[in-house]
């Protein structure tokens, strides 16, 4: 039976899910949630995320949310699969997880006020806080540069091979490659653009983008 | 007497030379560079006394910005952030993927902070997310304007962001209050990663008006008095008061 994924095509996090999944072959059913229409703050859909958010998962009578506790438990449950998304031992799984933290807490928080700034609001009519986004702009310009210094030693964050880390980071750019038009901050690093031409063009995410109509 | 001389003139030689060597520490594998009052160090020095293990707390002068230096930025951690973690050969940064690992590693030490069943562990993972996006960011707004800012800058808290930030909190304290009636702790029946990762930010917001929003619910309520009275938390924050 195919995995019932809760969102929307468009939303990175519900992305960040379907991309995995599409890498480790996964079959899942994308249900639409109508989120201009409000339907995730209501009674039904609050019952199986209490915040309100996409994306969330059904398999079987399983489910879960938050999409990078969903991205973990595919890649252990079918670690058989693509084993290296997750690392081959402990430490290369330590590694892993310090990047996702890092995306987490350094990286998604700046791209998400500059999408939200730049973006959403004024997609709602209302004026976005150009101010607070400049200043994100300018804090994500370090964080680039150390992406830039990490991957002139390896080819991917964790490591050598493609992860879930890598992974992880692919909505977001994507985000701040098109809509908010602030390309440069990756064009502008030789290793970090190298690093986002060879993620984006796996045929998982491709797919993804297909799906999308992008 | 005769035969007794060499057997003196040794032990002679074996206290002399006692006295001048230096009896090296065993170092150990394990060291926590951070400082006690950081909230993400606090986090990483939780897990490691939950686990027992044997350890070196290296303190970070955070004041005389040593965590944004040269030495520190290509040694530790490129983000200019504590704490940064070395098992043996290992070292990482990010406190969530430092408990992560150590959770694991030491699997059969100490307290059980993880579960083995691929289901539970996604549950208990499931809540170490919530923490991590829809709590952290708030709690660290709070932590920031009424607790760090006024002791590190003598500043006084922005009132409108406050205000913004314990509406935010009030909204994800009431699911936590709905998840807890049904659970003793947020990933199930046992204490985890989910529950521990809460503890330093929860230590801060104590001290201050916030502690109301906790209080006002009693099965957070409940559970904060559990988890905060647990000796690894304690001797965490016990080296608050020795440095």
């Amino acid at each position: 039976m195919a995995v019932k994924v809760y969102g929307t095509v468009e939303s990175a996090c519900t992305q960040r899910v379907i991309a995995c999944l599409l890498e480790m072959g996964v079959d899942f059913e994308l249900v639409h949630v109508d989120l201009d229409a409000g339907e995730h703050k209501r009674p039904e859909f609050l019952v199986h995320q209490p915040f309100g958010q996409v994306p969330v998962i059904e398999d079987g009578d399983f489910r879960l949310y938050e999409s990078r506790a969903i991205v973990r438990y595919y890649v252990a449950k079918y670690a058989d699969r693509v084993p290296s998304l997750m690392g081959n031992n402990l430490e290369e799984r330590a590694m892993v997880d310090q990047w996702l933290e890092v995306e987490a807490h350094n990286f998604n928080d700046l791209i998400f006020t500059l999408v939200l700034q730049l973006v959403i609001l004024p997609r709602m009519g209302e004026p976005g806080d150009l101010a607070l986004a400049h200043s994100c702009e300018q804090k994500l310009e370090k964080v680039l540069d150390v992406y830039e210094q990490r991957l002139s030693k390896c080819n991917y964050l964790a490591g050598d091979s493609f992860t879930l880390a890598d992974l992880s980071h692919l909505p977001g750019i994507r985000y701040l490659m098109n809509e908010a038009n602030m390309g440069h901050l990756i064009t502008e690093r030789k290793n970090v653009n190298g690093w986002w031409q060879d993620i984006s063009n796996r045929p998982s995410w491709k797919k993804l983008m297909k799906l999308a109509g992008y | 007497m005769d035969q007794m001389r060499p057997v003196v003139y040794c032990l002679l030689c074996l206290l002399f030379v006692l006295d001048h060597i230096t009896i090296l520490p065993i170092m150990a594998a394990i060291k926590v560079h951070g400082s006690p009052l950081s909230t993400n160090t606090l986090r990483v020095l939780a897990t490691v006394y939950e686990k027992e293990l044997d350890h070196e707390f290296v303190l970070i002068d955070m004041s005389a910005g040593e965590h944004k230096k040269e030495h520190f930025l290509s040694t530790h951690n490129p983000f200019g952030q504590v704490p940064a973690f070395e098992d043996g050969d290992l070292k990482l940064f990010e406190s969530r993927a430092i408990t992560n690992y150590i959770a694991c590693e030491y699997a059969d030490k100490g307290t059980q902070l993880i579960y083995q069943d691929s289901k539970k562990m996604a549950i208990t993972s499931v809540w170490m997310e919530v923490e991590s996006q829809q709590y952290e960011q708030i709690a660290a707004k709070l932590a920031w304007e009424l607790v760090y800012k006024p002791l590190l800058l003598g500043m006084s808290a922005d009132t409108a962001i406050v205000e913004e930030n314990e509406h935010r909190l009030a909204k994800v304290l009431d699911i936590y209050e709905s998840r807890l009636a049904q659970s003793k702790y947020l990933g199930g029946d046992c204490f985890t990663l989910a529950d521990l990762h809460h503890l330093p930010t929860l230590h801060y917001l104590f001290g201050t008006q916030v502690k109301k929003l906790f209080d006002s619910r009693p099965h957070v309520s409940a559970w904060i008095a559990d988890i905060t009275a647990r000796p690894a938390w304690l001797k965490a924050l016990a080296l608050q008061s020795q440095q």
